[in-house]
Parts: structure tokens; C-alpha cells; sequence
């Protein structure tokens, strides 16, 4: 049998939108080649997307948390400055540390970290090899830790393309209106010069290792196509408005002409990895390109990644991979797991990622241990910390032009300061988007409340004064920038339905900040969705959708719709919000829910589907696809669908629990009986007042079944036999922690409130109707109206909060419902009694329970 | 492997660039070399 050998390809910020047109038009066959004989699909980025970030997570399988890279710089070992990250900061196993202790071969050319080289068996040209000064005149020798081994030096140094070796035939392809620039003032065929020089050489030195080494993997990095749509994307059709005609018209292809050359790049390595190779192309993340895109960065680090989209590419064609098959939810961290099952080597149980089972033709056998981490000998990693400072300054140059990092302050103090907070604050983002919401507070508000120095008149003289100014700082203003702690901290009250910190942190931010005007009206529409002001929400979205439309906004509308039952134009809004942003899983799995309710199941199920196709780690629309295939009867399927979500969510889903539990007992259909008794149920008496509720509680009190009450309501005339009232009840839109209180006992909750009920809990709900007009009549006699005048909007009041129950049982998989006619109570008793016994599923004293009812107590009839 | 004639000038071109280091090589020989004729015939004068 041949030897697996695995080449990883990287093209940070790849993006299906662009590269589907393209492969329409055959303009990228080498990508084309792949997906043929392969499989391809939707890679999912992590937050925050920051390249060194997310390519330490491909190569280790694990969140930033983990292997420790959480920036574009870092702060040196002995805190005297900071430069760009290096692979020290990975604290994690990559891919090739494992092999190397494995006796295998690897080649990594221009990872992002991979300087200094680590001194594993086979080669690594770092990331430093293709950085040279733009000089001509400066001397460009190979940095100590470029290139390991020392020995490959002579054969790779002379690799690197430089960029005033570029000329008009490498130029016009690309930007074919190039002689139209005048480069004193437009500096863009400078840029142009450095991504191609810069790409070339990790190109080049490349194809000279699959040349002319032996090896087991290989991992190549290019960040031309990241680097072309910063510098370029803001002139791709169609022209922004803010965009100059001129410009448009001079480098309107060039990030095409970017793809285009990737692509030819790719054929080559195609043609020298040979047939018997698995080969994978893959990005980070991709890239915005319609009108998403940004003109005016907000001021805050790394702002450009901003444009930075949720989905890269993912395409993989070998051996023993599927032919032409679309593949889905794959993550960055899935990677480097399943890479280790193609070498046949077990994937550490500290991994964050899974093996993609779907891209194999013939699925390997799974192999784990604890953790890589703990296994000994040699990894090949570096022992012994490195030092070096600021003297990278071609990196760190390029990171400042690109935006991802600030000019480093000429005070060291301030710089280094700078950098430990955007490191934290980065790693709160991570703990965020793995749902450790009380680990990524704890950091945010130490960094909110931390003592910064401040900017003073002083700091805003000379170039450091311009600098500061084009920054958006003030004298008096702290040195850190505290709006994206505030931004976050807002996000985390909104989730956390802590509606009084969310707007405090709201004011907080306006107060530092008055330029952040639309996020701040999407996040106010928020907190008032979240507090029920649904109206003022849609004021305040309305106005922002005028300014600027966006999917966010849309999506927000519908929300607001959504909670007013307002479904049709829910459904509108949320279609709207596709309509600009496809693939929006969240935007799906909300439509799903909305056809849900609308009765319209297939459309359900199809959203459903488009979300978990899209973000598989989302159990949120595994459920609502669940929900969506019960309705139409597959059984089996919505099974799987609410044990996915079990499984993916990081804490108790109980809804999904139960709809499990549900679905499970219509699949063994051991119990004949509509329904049975539930380990700690909680028999909810409801109904709109005056329709018997208080009858009920009596009869199931008298039946021998407990009545959470606190008898603070006594009888009177309209009641005399007792309401069966507890009074933290009225309040429980506010506080539902107590409910546990009602574990098999029965409380009288009142229509409206039911949906308040907390869902961990399963609930049968005997739900009393009458005849609204008499219910109306009851209530008008009760509080002393005249009961022949009958007030319509009260009727019309209480027909939609029937409406409203009956949406609320169909939505919540722990509640089971009976409707009771008040009637029926009063005149065939015995029946009743019957049902409500069998629904509770236990045995209750039937005598006792007929004996309440009193005929007498019949009045306002119609 | 794949055998195609390549007609280099000392401008070069994208295709020899994605070449790789067998592409940037020969473009470098082309570009030396005529710079050398050029050089020779300055002195020449």
C-alpha cells in the first residue's frame, strides 16, 4: 500500500462568492480539477477572526484558548516591547510537531506562526523568509530562525522574489489600467508589488521542497487573496458609492486577477503533489464583497477583520476521499484531527475538532488518547524562549498598513500595555464563542475597570499628535480604548436577558464614543425587544434600515415580529435579511421556526436544514429541525435532529431533552394511553379569570393532589369556595426560579403568564374554557360594570391570548394540555373527572373531586 | 510530469512566476544574461 501523503494548502479570507463566478467561468480550473474528483464545502471561522489566531487553531485542532496565540503581536517574554506573534506563543502540539514524533516528514512553508523555525524532521521556511525591505538599496539577509534546517538555506535563499523585480507583464493581467496610475500620489501598485513578491517567494520556495524533498505532509500558507481584498476589494463592482470612478476603473479586477493567479499557482502544485497525494485547499475565513464592505474602519485594533466573513472554502481531493460530493459544517478546528486519522494516528481528546467522517470514501478507524500534550519525548518544539524585539519591522509595518494593529506608541510602557489588553480582550472573545460566558466577563469587566493612563496636550504635538488625532483620541482619553469591552459586555447582557446592564452599558459606550450611531440603535433595539417594548424596537430599526439596511437589521425586525406573534411579517423580515446575506444560518433557523408556527412544515424543515448545513455546531437549529420533522411525521429523522442538539450544547437543553423523550415514545409506543404520568410534573391550572380555574384547583385539591397556594386571597362572593391563589405567581414574567415549589402539586396560573413558565420542567396544563361572553359578563358583575355592556376590545384581548396558548403548547415539548369546557364540568362532572385523572396519570378521589362542583355557582349564563 | 516549451523574456510572466522555483530561476538566468549582453555592449563602446 502507498504511503498517505497530505498537502495542506492555506488561502486566507478564500470566499465561495468570489471563486464561484469564476469557476463558472473556468477561470480557476485548478480549483476545479479538485472539486471534481473531491469533495468541497463551507469552512466556519471562529471569533475573533484574526489569521494567526485561526491558522494556530487549524494546525493544533484546538480553540486560541488552548494554544495560546491570541494576536497579531505579542508582548516579549521579559515585557521590554512586543512584536509579531511567533510560534512561541503556541503552547499546543501542531500537526507536524505530532508527526515529527512520529518519525514522519513534514514541510511547512509561510505558516502564520512559524518563525522561528521549530526543528522538525523535514524543513520549515517560517514566516519571516518572504518579508524584505522595499528598498532596493537595503541588504536583505535571511534572518537567524528563518529556515530550518540551517542546511536548506543555500538552496531556498535565492527564492524570494523581490518586489522591485516586478514588472508590467506580472502587473497588467491583474490591473490592466495600471499606466493610468500615477504613483506619487496612489501608492496601490506599491502594495500590488509587495503580495506579489511576498507570495511568489513562499511559492516558489514550495514547489522547490516538493521537488526536490521526501515527505509525509506538507502545509503552505499564502495570504495573497487576504491581502489583495484589503488593499483592493472597496474598487470590486459594484462601485461603492464612496469610491471613485477613476479608482473603480484602475483596480476594479484586481482581486479577481488575485483568485486567478492563486489558482495558476495551485495548478503547479497540483502537478507536483502527484496523484497519490490527498490534497487539501482551505481558508480562514472570507471576505465581504458586497455591501457589507467598509469604507470607513471604525478605530478600534484589528477593526479591518471586521470584513472578515463568517465562511472560507473547504476542498480536499485524494485517495481516498469522496468525488465530487458537497460536504458541510466543517470547522477550522476540525483540521488537524482529521488530518492525524489520515496518518492513521489517534486525535487527542483535548482536540476541540472532530474528524470530518463525510469527506472519506472509506471511514478510518478512530483512534484517541488523552491529550498529545502529556505524551513525551521529542515533538521537536522550542525550548527555550526567544527574545528578539522590535526589529521585524517589515511585519510590523505590514500589520499596521493592513489596520490589524496599531502604530506601537513611542512610549514602550503604553505599547506593551496596549498589546496585553488586546491579548485578553481576544481571548475573552474566544471563551465567548465557546459559550464561557462567565470566564469572558470576568476579563471584560477587569478590563473596563482597569486604571490606564491617559493621552495628554503633550501627546498631541508633532506626528505623534496627527497620528493620535486620525485615531479618534482626545486629551483625556485613556490610552486603551475601552468601547469594544463596553461592545462586548452589552452583547453578554442581552444574552444573559440583564436588560438594566445592558443599557447602562449602552449609555457608557455612547458617552466614549458618539460615532458608533447604527450599531448603537441595532444594540438599543435589542435591549427594547428584550424588555418587550417590541414598538419602540421597530421604531428604532425602521429608522436604522432607512440609514442603511443591513441582514442585521432585518433579522432584528423579524425578532421583534416574531415575539408579537406577528408571524407573516416575520417571515417577510427574515427573508429580507436572507435576501442580503444568504447564508445567514441564524437567519434560517429563525425562518424555520416562524413557518413552524405558520403550519407550513416542508419550508420548516428546508431552513432548518440550510442552518445546520451551514454552522453544524448549532443546536438551536438542530431542534427547530427536529421540531419541523415531527410535524411531518419523520419520526426517525427528528430523532436525530434533537439528539444532535443534546450533544452540542455545551449545557442542559431541556427542550430538546424532551422533545427527544417525546419522539422516543412514539417511536416504542409502549404505553397505549394518550398520556401518562411524569416524574415531577407540575399540573397547571389556567384559563382566562372567571372561567372555573378556582373550581379545578378545588376538585384536584379535594382528588388528594397538593395546591401550591399561600391563601393570601380569601373567599369572597364571586369565589366563595376559595381562588387557590399563590401569590408570586402574578410576578412570574419577572422571577419563575420557584416553580421547583410546584414539583406534583398543581398551581392557577392565568393565561397570559403561561409562557413564562420556566421549560426545564414538564407540565400538564388543564386549561378551562367558557363561553367569552360569559367570561366578560363574570369579569364586568365581579368588578362592578354593568355585565350587558360588553367591552369588544377586552373580547378581542382575550381571543388572541387563546391564540397565543395554543402557539406556546405547540412550541414548548414539556407541556401537555387538555382544553376543559366549564360547562361540561358543571353538567357532566363525572366525565370530566375521568379525563382530567387520566391525564394527570394518577390516581385521585373522584368523590371528593364531583362533590366541589356546585350548580349554584353558575351565573352570568348566555 | 508535464513537458511545455516556454518562450522567457526578461519581463517574465505570471504563468513562469506560478512556476515556482523552476519558473523564477529560468526568468533570472534570461534577465542575467541580458543584462550581461547589455553590459557588454556599453563596454564595447
Amino acid at each position: 500500500m502507498k504511503k498517505s501523503k497530505v498537502l495542506l494548502i492555506g488561502w486566507d479570507a478564500a470566499d465561495w462568492k468570489l471563486i464561484g463566478p469564476l469557476l463558472a467561468k473556468g477561470q480557476m480550473p485548478a480549483l476545479k480539477s479538485l472539486i471534481d474528483k473531491g469533495v468541497y464545502g463551507n469552512m466556519s471561522t471562529m471569533n475573533p477572526p484574526y489569521s494567526p489566531m485561526l491558522w494556530s487553531s487549524v494546525a493544533t485542532g484546538k480553540t486560541p484558548d488552548k494554544h495560546g496565540v491570541l494576536g497579531f503581536i505579542e508582548v516579549l517574554p521579559d515585557n521590554s516591547g512586543v512584536r509579531p506573534v511567533t510560534v512561541n506563543s503556541r503552547k499546543s502540539k501542531a500537526i507536524w510537531n505530532i508527526l515529527h514524533h512520529q518519525g514522519l516528514k513534514s514541510n511547512i512553508v509561510g505558516w502564520w506562526p512559524s518563525f522561528p523555525a521549530e526543528p522538525i524532521n523535514g524543513v520549515v521556511v517560517s514566516d519571516k523568509f518572504q518579508k524584505v525591505k522595499p528598498n532596493p538599496k537595503e541588504k536583505n539577509p535571511l534572518i537567524k530562525g528563518a529556515i530550518h534546517p540551517e542546511s536548506k538555506i543555500k538552496d531556498i535563499k535565492d527564492l524570494r522574489l523581490f518586489p522591485w523585480e516586478i514588472t508590467e507583464e506580472h502587473i497588467l493581467p491583474i490591473i490592466p489600467n495600471a499606466g493610468k496610475i500615477d504613483q506619487e500620489k496612489n501608492k496601490g501598485l506599491e502594495s500590488f508589488a509587495k503580495i506579489m513578491a511576498e507570495n511568489t517567494s513562499v511559492h516558489a520556495a514550495a514547489t522547490n521542497l516538493m521537488r526536490t524533498t521526501e515527505w509525509d505532509f506538507m502545509a503552505v500558507y499564502y495570504d495573497l487573496i487576504d491581502h489583495f481584498c484589503h488593499a483592493f476589494m472597496k474598487f470590486y463592482p459594484p462601485k461603492l458609492p464612496g469610491i471613485a470612478q477613476e479608482s473603480f476603473d484602475v483596480y476594479n479586477e484586481a482581486v479577481v486577477g488575485a483568485y486567478r493567479y492563486q489558482d495558476m499557482m495551485l495548478e503547479r502544485m497540483i502537478e507536483l503533489a502527484g496523484d497519490e497525494t490527498t490534497i487539501i485547499v482551505m481558508s480562514d475565513h472570507g471576505y465581504e464583497s458586497g455591501h457589507r464592505r467598509i469604507l470607513k474602519m471604525p478605530k478600534y485594533p484589528a477593526a479591518p477583520a471586521l470584513e472578515h466573513r463568517q465562511f472560507g472554502i473547504f476542498v480536499a481531493a485524494g485517495p481516498n476521499i469522496k468525488k465530487n460530493e458537497k460536504v458541510f459544517g466543517l470547522g477550522l478546528i476540525d483540521v488537524a484531527p482529521t488530518i492525524l486519522s489520515m496518518f492513521d494516528l489517534p486525535i487527542g481528546e483535548d482536540m476541540d475538532g472532530k474528524v470530518a467522517l463525510d469527506i472519506f470514501k472509506e471511514i478510518p478507524a478512530i483512534k484517541y488518547i488523552d491529550s498529545w500534550e502529556n505524551v513525551q519525548g521529542d515533538f521537536a518544539q522550542h525550548k527555550v524562549e526567544d527574545s528578539t524585539g522590535l526589529n521585524d519591522s517589515e511585519t510590523m509595518q505590514q500589520l499596521i498598513d493592513l489596520g490589524y494593529i496599531e502604530r506601537p506608541d513611542d512610549n514602550i510602557e503604553i505599547t506593551v500595555l496596549k498589546t496585553s489588553c488586546d491579548w485578553k480582550h481576544n481571548l475573552a472573545r474566544v471563551l465567548l464563542g465557546k459559550k464561557d460566558i462567565l470566564g469572558a466577563k470576568e476579563i471584560l469587566l477587569n478590563l473596563k475597570d482597569a486604571k490606564y493612563p491617559v493621552y495628554h496636550e503633550s501627546d498631541f504635538e508633532g506626528e505623534k499628535g496627527k497620528f493620535l488625532t486620525r485615531q479618534g483620541y482626545n486629551v483625556g482619553d485613556t490610552v486603551v480604548n475601552l468601547i469594544p469591552f463596553y461592545m462586548d459586555l452589552l452583547n453578554i447582557s442581552l444574552k444573559e436577558n440583564d436588560f438594566e446592564n445592558a443599557e447602562h452599558f449602552l449609555s457608557e459606550m455612547r458617552k466614549l464614543d458618539k460615532t458608533f450611531e447604527l450599531n448603537t440603535s441595532l444594540s438599543e433595539a435589542k435591549i427594547m425587544i428584550g424588555k418587550g417594548k417590541y414598538k419602540k424596537a421597530l421604531e428604532l430599526l425602521e429608522e436604522s434600515k432607512r440609514k442603511r439596511p443591513n441582514a442585521q437589521i432585518w433579522f432584528q425586525i423579524g425578532i421583534a415580529h416574531k415575539k408579537m406573534l406577528q408571524y407573516e411579517k416575520a417571515k417577510d423580515a427574515f427573508e429580507n435579511a436572507l435576501k442580503l446575506e444568504i447564508d445567514n444560518a441564524k437567519v434560517h433557523q429563525a425562518l424555520a421556526d416562524v413557518y413552524i408556527q405558520l403550519g407550513e412544515y416542508e419550508e420548516a424543515a428546508d431552513h432548518a436544514l440550510t442552518s445546520v448545513e451551514l454552522i453544524k455546531y448549532f443546536p438551536e437549529a438542530h431542534y427547530t429541525l427536529g421540531q419541523a420533522l415531527s410535524k411531518l411525521g419523520d419520526v426517525e429523522n427528528a430523532k436525530m435532529a434533537f439528539e444532535m442538539a443534546i450533544k452540542l450544547r455545551p449545557k442542559e437543553f431541556q427542550r430538546a431533552e424532551m422533545a427527544l423523550e417525546n419522539i422516543q415514545e412514539k417511536l416504542e409506543q409502549t404505553d397505549k394511553s394518550d398520556y401518562k404520568y411524569r416524574k415531577d410534573q407540575i399540573v397547571i391550572v389556567s384559563g382566562m379569570p372567571r372561567t372555573g380555574t378556582s373550581l379545578m384547583m378545588q376538585m384536584l385539591n379535594k382528588g388528594g393532589l397538593e395546591a401550591l397556594t399561600d391563601d393570601n386571597r380569601k373567599p369572597d362572593d364571586s369565589n366563595p369556595k376559595g381562588y387557590f391563589e399563590y401569590d408570586p405567581v402574578m410576578s412570574l414574567h419577572k422571577n419563575n426560579s420557584w416553580l421547583h415549589l410546584g414539583k406534583n402539586k398543581s398551581i392557577k396560573v392565568v393565561a397570559p403568564l403561561l409562557k413564562f413558565l420556566d421549560p426545564k420542567y414538564r407540565y400538564k396544563v388543564v386549561f378551562m374554557n367558557r363561553d367569552l361572553t360569559e367570561v366578560v359578563k363574570s369579569q364586568q358583575k365581579m368588578i362592578g360594570k354593568d355585565p350587558e355592556n360588553l367591552p369588544i376590545n377586552l373580547l378581542e384581548s382575550y381571543r388572541k391570548h387563546l391564540h397565543q396558548v395554543e402557539t406556546w403548547k405547540e412550541k414548548e415539548p414539556g407541556v401537555e394540555l387538555i382544553y376543559l369546557d366549564y360547562k361540561d364540568v358543571l353538567n357532566n362532572t363525572d366525565e370530566v373527572i375521568e379525563k382530567v385523572i387520566s391525564f394527570i396519570g394518577q390516581d385521585l378521589d373522584k368523590v371528593s373531586m364531583a362533590k366541589c362542583v356546585d350548580k349554584t355557582l353558575y351565573r352570568n349564563k348566555v | 510530469m508535464r513537458k511545455e516549451k516556454y518562450i522567457i523574456n526578461s519581463k517574465g510572466s505570471l504563468g513562469l512566476l506560478a512556476l515556482g522555483d523552476v519558473g523564477l530561476t529560468e526568468w533570472r538566468k534570461i534577465k542575467k544574461a541580458e543584462l550581461d549582453k547589455e553590459k557588454d555592449k556599453n563596454e564595447k563602446k
